[in-house]
């Protein structure tokens, strides 16, 4: 079984395949999609393993790191650390402008108005979608993908 | 066998085991081909779908796999469950190997746990798919799909049904359109057919054949009335050939037959003839020189044969030395000359003697006038060669004789004629001085002695009378005939005329029966009868009435005239003398006469070469007949010399 993270890594490579942004969330076409890192950085260099010279629609990876809510600056995705758990209510409201891709990995993250949430039940990931959240922020989800999640909506 | 049955069936049978041999293998061709090529298409067809479909779940499966969701892989799979001819299914990541697959209800087979390459291929009968499953750009694993081939199978049932029904329909179509049409074809041909089959079973070449069209059918059965008309004609011609041929043969046999019957008879006769009449016959042919003699030839010179060569020397060796060269002669003249060949020659038997042979011969010629051969016959002239020349030295004998008579006789009548002739002269001085002594002296001569001079006179008259029948007689033997047709009834009434004017006294009656003309000189046969009458009237003196009957009966070729009367007679035995010259049965008292009258009459008849003859009694009458010879071509108007 592969660690949990490199697992990760590979779904966020993967979730940009199936996610389209829009045509103002890129700065220039060869504009690299960007990867932010939200909290106490689970990856190592795991997510740069998964992410090296691999591209999508010709936009290769960038990868930032963000210590604290505060420091968050745009991008296409952008992956809330278990570690900030408590502030994701902050995050994501900070985020929503920017038409990012939120992804977290506890409960709830989803019904908080997160967009992906990465699930382990029994070693096997699930994943939950909230389209709504995704439909707001203008992002489209591939529906093979949706296929695969477990839709959720927002808790107010 | 099979090409053998072919051969012997009918037209009809033929034309429609081609026709449903052509039809059939057409449509099975096409079926063929379009069977094959459905297959091969709809296989292509079904693999390129069974590709689509592969790309298309694999497509769908992308999410599945990058996010590692075996559970929603194998209902992506599952969704498969709907194409029944779909077996397995499964994919691969290089991670996990097998990671979802799908197996038809009902299948075992182990899945394999890695993959082939990609494609598309065949095996075990089933089509296998391999393509890749690639998300982004990039391969992230592999999808299989295997499929049997349950579809194509049907199909392939299903076409092969329809072209088995439609090559059922075609057939029937064919066998009821070839039954339909072929009659077309086959129904003259068959009508024709019948007809031969008619005409050589009735041997009628009268029938014909029914005309159709102007096809090669047509043609075909024009030229074969054609052809009947001509075998008609030829056998009417040759039975009537043949008829007449064995009428002929017939005939000919019947003819051969009797020939053969008439020749065999001819043959015997021939050879008994040649035997009675001791003549043999020979055949000579020139060219070849060979001769050939019957029985009797041999017999002739006392040969077998044997003992003769039968060639053309052998022949001419047959005869007397002496007469070689002439039998040569004749034989070679006769061949040259073509004339009949008639010859004596000798031969010398072997017993030395001499005999005469007589050859007679005839050449007969070829077609072309050539000599071919020569035929004759040959006779034993010895016994008649020498009576031959006896009676020629009789001959000469009696023609010496004769010569020597008729000089005699000659003198003899020259001399009775001078003697008669010179008589009268002193008969007339005896008469004319007896009248001178009566007339002038008759003073001198008493009573007695003109009694006397009386029978000087009556008796020279007597003498002149006697002179004159020996010149008359006499006459006749040089007077020439001068033959006619004679009315004898007339001849005998004009001198019965006379003889009763000359003896007015008498009562003389004359029956005449039916005379028929004769043929002779007229004066002299009214000399014959003025005799015959005169004698009647001359020796019927004293019966009154005195009865003369004058008749005549024709006989085959000879006139029978008669007269009879009813005087004195004679005796019979004496008759051989009645012809005499002088002879007389009467005394000249009781009659007078010069007997000569008869010997006249018997002189003229034989000079008409007719008979003459006396019947009598004495006191009962006497009959004289004479014939004169029936009137001939040869007898009228000719004159006859003595």
């Amino acid at each position: 079984m592969m660690p949990e993270y490199v697992v990760k890594a590979g779904f966020l490579y993967n979730f940009a395949k199936y996610v389209e942004w829009p045509a103002a969330a890129f700065g220039q076409p060869d504009e690299p999609i960007s990867i932010g890192v939200v909290g106490t950085d689970p990856f190592g260099s795991d997510l740069e393993g998964a992410l090296a010279n691999k591209t999508v629609k010709r936009r290769a990876f960038s990868v930032r790191r963000f210590r604290t809510p505060q420091d968050i600056e745009p991008c296409q995705i952008l992956f809330v650390a278990r570690s900030e758990s408590a502030r994701i209510g902050e995050i994501l409201q900070k985020a929503r402008p920017w038409a990012s891709l939120t992804v977290g990995e506890e409960d709830g993250f989803s019904a908080a108005g997160g967009i992906i949430n990465i699930l382990i039940d029994d070693e096997t990931p699930r994943l939950e979608v909230n389209a709504g959240e995704a439909e707001r922020v203008g992002l489209t989800i591939d529906s093979k993908l949706l296929k695969l999640a477990t839709i959720v909506t927002t808790e107010k | 066998m099979a090409a053998r049955w072919f051969g012997d069936a009918p037209i009809r049978r033929k034309l429609r085991a081609i026709i449903l041999v052509i039809s059939g293998l057409s449509v099975v061709g096409a079926s063929t081909v379009f069977l094959t090529y459905d297959w091969i298409s709809s296989r292509n067809a079904v693999l390129r779908q069974l590709a689509i479909m592969a790309e298309i779940v694999a497509d769908q499966s992308t999410a599945a796999v990058e996010f590692n969701q075996r559970a929603q892989a194998d209902a992506i799979l599952r969704s498969l469950r709907a194409e029944p001819q779909l077996v397995a299914a499964a994919i691969y990541t290089p991670e996990a190997g097998l990671f979802a697959h799908y197996l038809r209800d009902g299948e075992r087979g182990p899945v394999r746990p890695a993959p082939g390459p990609d494609g598309r291929m065949f095996e075990d009968g089933e089509l296998l798919v391999y393509v890749p499953v690639q998300s982004g750009g990039e391969r992230i694993g592999t999808f299989y799909l295997r499929s049997d081939l349950s579809d194509l199978r049907h199909r392939l049932l299903v076409n092969v049904a329809t072209v088995g029904l439609v090559l059922l329909g075609a057939a029937l179509a064919t066998l009821f359109l070839s039954e339909r049409l072929g009659e077309v074809i086959t129904g003259p041909i068959l009508r024709l057919a019948g007809v031969v089959h008619a005409v050589s079973l009735s041997r009628d070449y009268g029938v014909r054949a029914e005309s159709m069209g102007s096809d090669e059918m047509g043609e075909l059965i024009e030229g074969f009335n054609d052809m009947l008309a001509q075998i008609q004609t030829r056998d009417e011609a040759l039975a009537r050939a043949r008829d007449e041929l064995e009428e002929r043969v017939r005939e000919r046999t019947l003819q051969l037959e009797q020939e053969n019957v008439e020749r065999r008879a001819t043959e015997k006769l021939l050879q008994e003839a040649q035997q009675i009449a001791r003549l043999g016959s020979w055949e000579w042919h020139p060219e070849t020189g060979a001769v050939a003699w019957s029985d009797e030839v041999y017999r002739i010179y006392g040969l077998l044969p044997k003992d003769f060569g039968g060639r053309s020397e052998d022949f001419l060796e047959s005869a007397h030395p002496d007469d070689r060269g002439l039998l040569k002669a004749g034989l070679e003249g006769a061949r040259s000359t073509r004339e009949p060949l008639a010859l004596d020659y000798r031969i010398i038997l072997r017993d030395g003697s001499v005999r005469w042979l007589r050859a007679h011969g005839k050449v007969v010629l070829d077609d072309e006038g050539r000599p071919l051969r020569l035929i004759g016959t040959l006779q034993d002239v010895t016994e008649r060669k020498h009576s031959d020349q006896a009676i020629q030295d009789l001959n000469r004998e009696l023609q010496a004789r004769m010569s020597e008579l008729a000089a005699v006789n000659k003198e003899l009548e020259g001399f009775s004629y001078s003697v008669a002739h010179d008589l009268r002269a002193p008969l007339r001085a005896i008469d004319g001085f007896s009248r001178m002594l009566i007339e002038d002296c008759a003073a001198a001569i008493d009573a007695n002695g003109r009694r006397y001079v009386d029978v000087i006179t009556q008796n020279t008259r007597k003498m002149g009378q006697l002179i004159d029948d020996l010149l008359a007689f006499s006459r006749m033997g040089r007077k020439t005939l001068e033959v006619h047709e004679i009315d004898v009834e007339k001849v005998v009434q004009e001198v019965f005329s006379s003889l009763k004017e000359s003896h007015p006294d008498r009562t003389l009656t004359l029956e005449l029966g039916s005379l028929p003309a004769g043929f002779g000189d007229p004066s002299m046969i009214r000399q014959v009868f003025a005799n015959l009458l005169g004698n009647s009237v001359k020796y019927t003196r004293g019966r009154d009435p005195a009865r003369i009957e004058v008749g005549a009966r024709v006989e085959a070729d000879e006139t029978l005239y008669y007269v009879r009367d009813n005087g004195v007679g004679f005796n019979q035995d004496y008759s051989h003398k009645l012809f005499g010259v002088f002879e007389r049965l009467h005394s000249a008292k009781e009659f007078e006469g010069t007997g000569v009258g008869l010997a006249l009459v018997q002189r003229i008849v034989e000079r008409h070469r007719g008979r003459v003859w006396g019947e009598g009694k004495i006191g009962e009458g006497a009959t004289f007949h004479f014939t004169l010879p029936r009137a001939t071509a040869e007898s009228r108007g000719r004159s006859q010399p003595t």
